[in-house]
């Protein structure tokens, strides 16, 4: 078990270690690389797609469980009082 | 058989788009905002798949309709009585631009103002962006908790071992947690965990 973990966590330390040389802009460009990445390799048939909708769909309700976490705050008159909204 | 499969992730053109018309119209109109989420998060680690755009803003009241007004003529998807109705009421709102998904949040707790407040400059495509710095992003993920969050806290750890200002994430944590909150004991663990490199 311990290799394991400590190749995992070799693998992300240096994962950091490329992405700390790069320039903010090459970082982002990474991040798009590897979507392009995803885009292409991404299996197109019914069953993949219909996983990639339900991972979507997870996603939402992540979103709507934040909204509900943020709509808790605000009704609890957290917010700070302060120039702005 | 060419037909559009929503359910990929968005391509670089529109991320790319996504990410300057949005950064642009908060630079325009001087908002004080911070990238936060996954394209925050790459900033400060290392590269993973995420392809949403997450922002934290702190907007006058007055000024929200032609902020949405202004992100609408730039193409995101916008229902000017909805979104500035949700900002308001809800503290969260979510656009679409193409395919990428926004959201945007109000600091709606001091903890989120401090995260606004420490905000770093990055030049990315060319333009200013204000990013959340690392203590802001871990305080966030520190709130939220989810598997994503736990884990994008120890690479946050790890990529900046001894260098982040622990003392601001710990006093902020005071804020939102009571004192038997396993976040606590959970972070003080990935500290120690992190803080010996290879």
């Amino acid at each position: 078990m311990l290799p394991e973990a400590d190749a995992f966590t070799r693998s992300i330390q240096e994962q950091i270690r490329v992405n700390q040389a790069r320039t903010p802009t090459e970082r982002f460009l990474a991040l798009c690389d590897l979507l392009d990445a995803a885009r292409a390799m991404a299996p197109r048939g019914p069953e993949a797609r219909e996983r990639r909708r339900r991972a979507l769909l997870a996603r939402q309700q992540d979103r709507e469980n934040l909204r509900e976490f943020c709509r808790r705050l605000v009704a609890a008159g957290a917010t700070n009082a302060g120039a702005g909204v | 058989m060419s037909s559009a499969d929503d359910s990929l992730p968005p391509g670089r053109p529109t991320l790319e788009r996504a990410f300057e018309a949005l950064v642009s119209t908060f630079n325009e109109r001087q908002i004080n905002y911070a990238i936060i989420g996954g394209i925050a998060l790459i900033q400060h680690t290392r590269v993973r798949t995420t392809d949403d755009i997450d922002a934290l803003l702190l907007v006058p009241q007055i000024g929200l309709p032609g902020l949405f007004e202004a992100l609408r003529r730039r193409g995101f998807t916008v229902d000017l009585q909805t979104n500035v109705r949700e900002f308001l009421d809800d503290g969260f709102t979510a656009l679409r631009f193409d395919d990428v998904q926004i959201d945007l949040m109000r600091p709606l707790i001091p903890t989120y103002n401090h995260v606004l407040e420490r905000a770093i400059s990055a030049n990315v495509l060319g333009q200013q962006v204000r990013i959340s710095s690392a203590e802001g992003l871990i305080v966030m993920k520190l709130i939220a908790m989810r598997l994503q969050d736990q884990a994008d806290v120890k690479d946050l750890l790890r990529s900046y071992a001894g260098k982040l200002d622990l003392e601001f994430v710990r006093a902020e944590m005071n804020t939102f947690t009571p004192v038997d909150d396993p976040r606590r004991a959970k972070f003080d663990e990935w500290v120690l965990e992190t803080s010996h490199p290879d």
